[in-house]
């Protein structure tokens, strides 16, 4: 008898990428193709990087300190992204096929997973480089201090943030708890990023002792170039301590993670892939916000009242789905939150109006999503008595109303806030039920039609790019075109028109009504 | 917007007493160059059970879609109680009538089997629905999972709720698109039961299905069909007698 030892997982993964490259192998122009472009971007590199370096912005009216105390937001955004995406895929990836046929098999589990995380850390740890020189560059643009100690200090505090992102991430992508905290506090966290914005921008944040690693990272780098920071080595040493523990307890539970998580991320990568492919956004968003606590829907003991008339079902069926998930009513909340904020200062800058404008859009836009999931479900409306583009229409009622409700609170927090003449509001108040229909019903006709037809990237040529984004424009080109008039008609009324605020609403409805009445004919894809 | 009709349930009632419910005169469909069903010619009164059985592919499925006005027919006419179930004029009344149950379950992702009832119910004016949600769920053997979304459910589940959405509404006309596939045996004799009573109770059956077993004491005509055209028809004796099922591995 004899014995045969199991391969190991290098030789696997070896012999995998091989058969792989045998699968498509490489021409000689394909060599001399990538030969040429590794040239050009290294000449060009190195050309762009010196020609950064001697760029002299030391007498700017911004110094290095002035943009390097930004270090820290940069950080703390890219630390999250990296562990939120643990939630999904994350450092350990494995495809299906490789699923499949690797790692079912009887090979060393934890070699398997240390050779992804170890690449992994290769990638971030070489992402943190480039972030260093990119400190570097920035520092050596605007002060005199020798760029040798910032690239140092900037790059090796770049590369531990990288490092001890990954690893939390994997702790995120092997611990079923874990993720659902991370996917649970994204909302506090965005907040607590925009807070960190807030204080830098206000100049009231520094890198200090309890900041976290992306303070402690930034620290070094401001000293390296000459700004003062109190207790910055004992900063370096947390954050090389932290790095280290975090990719040890990486590395010592590398066998820790069960298959159908390894699965799962596996058909989310080519779920994912393909959504890329075929530009649908919406498949794309709902494969990377997998939440692990779906089955938790709460409030399911209720269920829709009867209603005074049949047609009043479709409102109050949102209004259940919107009780049970409120998750597009906050988002558009902060949507016309922030929309409202860019508007009170659109009155000088046109490019707040247009950042409010599409804030306003982007509300309705989720607010429509009862629609999306008609378009989805086809044939689900024929349990009820209306038609397609009638049920798509008694979808949109709430939204307005929803809509409708959040700009008037925004009405009254910008009078509260004496932040425009209160009389001027009131017309405003007047008109924003019509413009909420005209956004709504925008949104509704761009979410009434199919995902963005993948031949039409094919078969367009050259102007593929075009006809996609005139796709993604519809939506919002109707409601610019409509609101624009509208809203000129309204300034017209304030400015002493005395038909202004009457044809504003007049013009509004007719457009909201001819945009209900094109959404009424809408058809559903056939079977 | 005249959103429902406030007559659903006399015309339901209506229909249901009517001695040709549904005329289906030289009905054909071709995609490209197949013929996927062609020249059917049926008579369909109140309370009768038609079983359109057949192999894959035969065309059963294009038969209830054409029939049901869920696809344009490529030749013939289906008339509903005298109104062609083509003419957008009359997409209300037929949409008013017909009971349609597809072959893969379509539900709302957001809506629980108990809400699916309830907003089908209600959007159809019916009365009581609470007790007829609750008996349909009974009696689907659905109880422990009346709240449960349809991602947390079997197929047979979604495809029991699909069937329980179908039957909470008035109809005069119910289709079935492989009603029986996915169903446990338990389930299989309780829908039996629940079309028998939609039979008794006047409405017209439709169904397709490749099981013959499980139509012989419930059709009273049988279609079967081979590559688009109809085989054979008539009484589920008729049919065992000239050998066409057995013929086609249907029995």
């Amino acid at each position: 008898m004899t014995t045969t030892h199991p391969p190991s997982v290098r030789d696997v993964l070896g012999s995998v990428r091989r058969l792989r490259r045998g699968h498509s192998p490489k021409t000689g122009a394909d060599r001399f193709t990538d030969a040429y472009l590794a040239a050009f971007l290294l000449v060009y590199g190195i050309a762009a990087v010196g020609w950064l370096f001697d760029v002299d912005l030391t007498g700017a009216s911004f110094t290095f300190h002035d943009t390097a105390i930004w270090m820290p937001v940069v950080l703390f955004v890219a630390m999250w992204g990296i562990v939120r995406h643990g939630t999904w895929q994350g450092p350990v990836l494995y495809s299906s096929p490789e699923m499949q046929w690797v790692v079912s098999s009887p090979l060393d589990r934890r070699g398997l997973v240390l050779a992804r995380l170890v690449r992994a850390m290769t990638i971030a740890a070489i992402a943190g480089a480039a972030g260093g020189l990119l400190v570097t560059i920035i520092a050596a643009t605007m002060t005199d201090v020798g760029i040798v100690e910032v690239f140092f200090s900037a790059t090796a505090s770049v590369i531990a943030v990288a490092l001890t992102s990954v690893a939390l991430a994997w702790h995120t992508e092997r611990s079923v708890v874990v993720s659902t905290i991370v996917t649970r506090s994204s909302p506090l966290i965005a907040a607590a990023a925009a807070l960190l914005a807030a204080g830098v921008a206000t100049g009231h944040e520094q890198p200090v002792l309890w900041s976290g690693p992306w303070g402690w990272a930034s620290a070094s780098s401001i000293v390296a170039s000459g700004g003062e920071v109190p207790g910055w080595p004992i900063m370096v040493l947390l954050l090389a301590a932290l790095t280290l523990v975090a990719v040890a307890s990486a590395v010592v539970t590398a066998t820790d993670i069960p298959d159908e998580e390894l699965w799962r991320r596996a058909e989310a990568k080519s779920t994912a892939a393909a959504a890329m492919f075929f530009g649908d956004l919406r498949t794309l968003r709902r494969v990377a916000k997998r939440d692990r606590a779906r089955g938790r829907v709460r409030g399911r003991d209720r269920t829709v009242a009867r209603p005074r008339a049949p047609w009043l079902v479709v409102p109050k069926w949102d209004l259940l789905t919107l009780r049970r998930d409120p998750s597009r009513v906050v988002t558009a909340a902060i949507l016309t939150a922030g929309a409202f904020v860019a508007a009170v200062g659109a009155t000088e800058r046109t490019i707040l109006g247009i950042v409010a404008f599409l804030a306003f859009y982007a509300a309705s836009a989720r607010l429509v999503e009862p629609i999306r999931v008609e378009v989805e479900q086809p044939e689900a409306h024929l349990m009820l008595p209306w038609t397609w583009g009638r049920v798509l229409a008694l979808h949109t009622i709430v939204p307005v109303v929803a809509l409708t409700g959040l700009g008037w609170i925004g009405i009254l927090a910008v009078g509260v806030g004496r932040f425009a003449d209160p009389s001027d509001l009131v017309p405003f108040a007047v008109v924003t039920p019509f413009a909420a229909s005209a956004f709504v019903l925008a949104a509704a006709i761009s979410a009434a039609r199919k995902p963005f037809p993948v031949e039409t990237l094919v078969a367009g040529g050259d102007a593929s790019p075009v006809l996609a984004v005139l796709w993604f424009l519809v939506g919002p080109a109707l409601a610019a075109v409509v609101i624009n008039i509208g809203f000129g008609m309204l300034r017209d009324g304030l400015e002493g028109d005395p038909q202004g605020i009457t044809s504003s609403v007049l013009f509004l409805a007719a457009a909201s009504t001819a945009f209900g009445a094109w959404l009424i004919t809408r058809k559903p894809a056939a079977p | 917007m005249a959103l429902h009709a406030h007559t659903n349930r006399d015309r339901v009632t209506d229909a249901r007493e009517s001695q040709h419910l549904l005329d289906i005169s030289g009905l054909g469909r071709d995609y490209g160059d197949l013929t996927a069903l062609d020249d059917l010619d049926l008579t369909i009164d109140a309370g009768t059970v038609v079983a359109f059985i057949g192999q894959n592919g035969s065309g059963k499925t294009t038969a209830l879609r054409l029939i049901a006005g869920r696809l344009e027919p490529s030749r013939g006419t289906v008339h509903i109680t005298g109104a062609d179930v083509h003419d957008p004029q009359a997409a209300g009344h037929v949409r008013s009538l017909v009971s349609f149950v597809p072959d893969a379950p379509a539900l709302y992702p957001d809506l629980t089997v108990l809400d699916h009832l309830h907003v089908v119910g209600f959007s159809h004016d019916v009365e009581a629905v609470d007790e007829r949600a609750e008996g349909l769920i009974a009696r689907l053997g659905l109880e422990r999972r009346s709240h449960s979304l349809p991602r947390e459910l079997s197929r047979g589940m979604r495809q029991k709720t699909q069937l329980a959405c179908a039957l909470i509404r008035p109809f005069a006309v119910l289709m079935l698109d492989e009603p029986v596939s996915g169903l446990d045996p338990g389930s299989r004799r309780a829908l039996h039961l629940l079309l028998n009573e939609a039979k008794a109770e006047g409405a017209a059956v439709l169904l397709s299905t490749h099981q013959v077993d499980f139509v012989e004491d419930l059709a009273d005509e049988i279609v079967v069909l081979r590559d688009g055209e109809v085989a054979a028809i008539g009484s589920y004796a008729d049919i065992v007698t000239s050998g066409v099922a057995e013929e086609l591995g249907l029995r």
